[in-house]
């Protein structure tokens, strides 16, 4: 019997198996969503052909274009029993999404609360993409650069478009590109930031698409002045979570 | 018996529009009508002049778009109001030969002022608290509005015709309170969908008279219901308290949605339930002294301080045995939105926000989080 857990984002679809027998995860892949969710579902249906005894839960933004799934669940119960897979532990999730970003509170094992962002792009994968695209390179570029800078030139502006405009104007002033950098990813932390501190906790862990970048992860620890907890698997903490409410139900 | 409530319902849903035709035929026989905005309107004094009262709150985002002179993140309900002073597209505020505009927000404050233009304003100063002084001030504006009324429609407001209003309003109250307790049954026996079409529906039966015979009949019916199902078994399923900003815009989002996610809405302490009805006015004494105290216990956040709507919702909390509460706030209104924090803090059970607006562009997202919020309690 095979539990899986598809989480179809904004920007990419997340799928986690987990398979019963041996009591433990053994696949994860991620496709891009593009423009068709009926499409992507197709496409991971197929590469999930080989699986038998499959249920399947889905969660995320495209969640209803998953007619063949089993079950849906929000995104926040997903990412919160995904997270606990890795720790047992009181903590806020931070979850940067393509185009959202979610804190989501959980003590004694519990979502107890959570904030969501979704009126706007700032701090969100989509924020760092434009940046990225207007510097001409892609994301692990944008973060290695930032990794390696001594000073980061703040940017004033949170909105996405218009924070695209002032780095047009430091690219002209001959701003050194990695200060650039951290630049931007400060700003995403800052974004990050304040949505955690809605939900205080112990202890922050860290999933989403920057989950994996070091520049990121140490931008953001400075500003919370904490060490923040993730994995290697983070990104996939939300499809994790759906697979896991059906082995938890059945 | 499941028949007659849905005829019911179906009067309810349909009140607004089926009316429409007989305030025009009140209108040509002399009647007068007078234009009400909020749970703060004196109506007993507007049917003490002889002139019938209609609620013209807009609740609709059609009219939005007319609103563009005032800013864009001002509470939609204030726009809507406004866009249908503008556009004329809403029979009630055009039959209106008079409104009257309560000092509650800002927001509604600086509207009313450039509502002048379409139609005659009378506003009416509200204290915000309930000391002596604040119920004097406010005994004297409704005097005020008295005079006013008696001057703008060639009228007499006598003792005995508003004692007489009094009391047939504050048997409404009573009948709508009573309906609303049936909210209190577990399992349920009414959606709150459909209660939420009674609230609204029944301040556009337009006589009174008519409309506390219709909320007879109802009561009863759902009484009827009731025994019916007393050994239904429970279906579990979450019971939702709304509080907040009237929801006459954004029900659909957000009630029809809680529902569509398994959940259910079992009391309004909102504008259009318990806030609006609680509290009858006494009927001993100074009449205007009696309303002045009245009006001014609704527990509304524009009052400062506002405790009893803290006392009111864990109140309801118990006896509606609620598994969770949603405030409702809507975008730009300050006082509910600050208001929020203390909320949290003395909720019974948990608690969430949904800042909205009236548009549809927001209701994937209210889906999520009403979702993740049902998950979670």
């Amino acid at each position: 019997m095979h539990f899986i857990g598809i989480d179809i984002g904004s920007t990419s679809a997340k799928v986690a198996v987990y398979d019963k027998n041996q009591e433990k995860f053994i696949d994860f892949f991620q496709i891009p969503t593009g423009f068709s969710g009926a499409k992507v579902c197709e496409e991971i249906l197929q590469k999930l052909q080989n699986y038998e005894n499959k249920f399947i839960v889905a969660t995320g933004y495209g969640r209803i274009s998953a007619k063949f799934a089993n079950k849906t669940i929000s995104e926040i119960l997903a990412h919160s029993l995904g997270v606990m897979h890795f720790f047992d532990k009181n903590l806020t999730i931070i979850d940067i999404g393509g185009q959202d970003i979610k804190a989501i509170k959980i003590e004694n094992g519990k979502v107890v609360d959570f904030s969501m962002n979704d009126k706007c792009s700032a701090g969100t994968g989509k924020f760092i993409d434009v940046m990225a695209l207007r510097l001409g390179i892609d994301t692990k570029e944008l973060c290695e650069l930032a990794l390696n800078s001594d000073e980061v030139a703040k940017l004033s502006s949170t909105c996405t478009v218009f924070a695209e405009s002032e780095i047009v104007s430091l690219i002209a002033k001959n701003t050194p590109k990695e200060r650039i950098c951290a630049g931007i990813l400060d700003s995403i932390a800052l974004k990050a930031k304040s949505i955690a501190l809605k939900h205080r906790s112990e202890n922050y862990f860290l999933s989403g698409g920057l989950s994996k970048q070091k520049a990121f992860i140490k931008i953001l620890s400075n500003k919370l002045e904490s060490e923040i907890l993730t994995h290697e698997n983070a990104l996939f903490c939300g499809a994790m979570g759906a697979s896991l409410i059906g082995v938890k139900n059945g | 018996m499941a028949d007659s409530l849905e005829i019911l319902l179906k009067d309810y849903e349909w009140a607004k529009d089926d009316n429409i035709l007989e305030l025009q035929k009140l209108k040509q026989n002399g009647t007068k009508v007078v234009g009400m905005f909020c749970t703060f309107s004196p109506r007993e004094l507007i049917y003490a002049s002889n002139a019938v009262a209609v609620e013209i709150c807009g609740s609709e985002n059609s009219s939005i778009n007319d609103a563009f002179e005032l800013p864009t993140n001002i509470c939609p309900l204030i726009k809507s109001s406004y866009g249908f002073a503008k556009n004329k597209k809403c029979p009630y505020f055009n039959a209106s030969d008079l409104v009257v505009g309560e000092t509650t927000c800002d927001g509604k404050k600086k509207m009313y002022e450039q509502l002048k233009e379409f139609k005659d304003v009378h506003i009416l100063p509200l204290s915000f608290n309930k000391s002596n002084a604040s119920i004097e001030f406010f005994k004297n504006s409704l005097k005020e509005f008295k005079h006013y009324l008696e001057e703008k429609f060639q009228t007499k407001i006598d003792e005995n015709l508003l004692l007489e209003k009094i009391k047939l309003c504050n048997e409404e109250r009573k009948l709508m309170c009573d309906i609303m307790d049936f909210g209190k049954a577990k399992p349920s026996i009414i959606s709150g969908s459909s209660m939420h079409k009674i609230l609204f529906g029944n301040s556009y039966i337009l006589d009174l008279n008519e409309r506390i015979s219709i909320l007879k009949q109802l009561k009863e019916t759902l009484k009827e219901k009731l025994q019916k199902n007393k050994d239904k078994k429970d279906d579990n399923k979450k019971r939702i308290l709304i509080t907040g900003c009237p929801t006459g815009g954004v029900y659909q989002k957000i009630i029809d949605q809680i529902e569509t996610l398994g959940g259910e809405v079992v009391a309004f302490e909102n504008c259009l339930g318990y806030k609006k009805q609680n509290n009858l006015v006494e009927t001993n004494g100074d009449l205007y002294e009696n309303l002045a105290k009245r009006y001014l216990k609704i527990p509304c956040s524009i009052m400062s301080p506002n405790e009893d709507r803290i006392e009111n919702l864990n109140k309801m909390t118990k006896e509606f045995k609620v598994d969770g509460i949603i405030d409702i706030v809507l975008i730009g209104c300050h006082t509910y939105s600050v208001e929020s924090n203390l909320i949290k803090r003395n909720s019974l059970v948990p608690y969430a926000v949904i800042n909205t607006d009236y548009s549809n562009n927001d209701s994937g997202q209210i889906a999520t989080r009403i979702e993740a919020f049902l998950e979670m309690i």
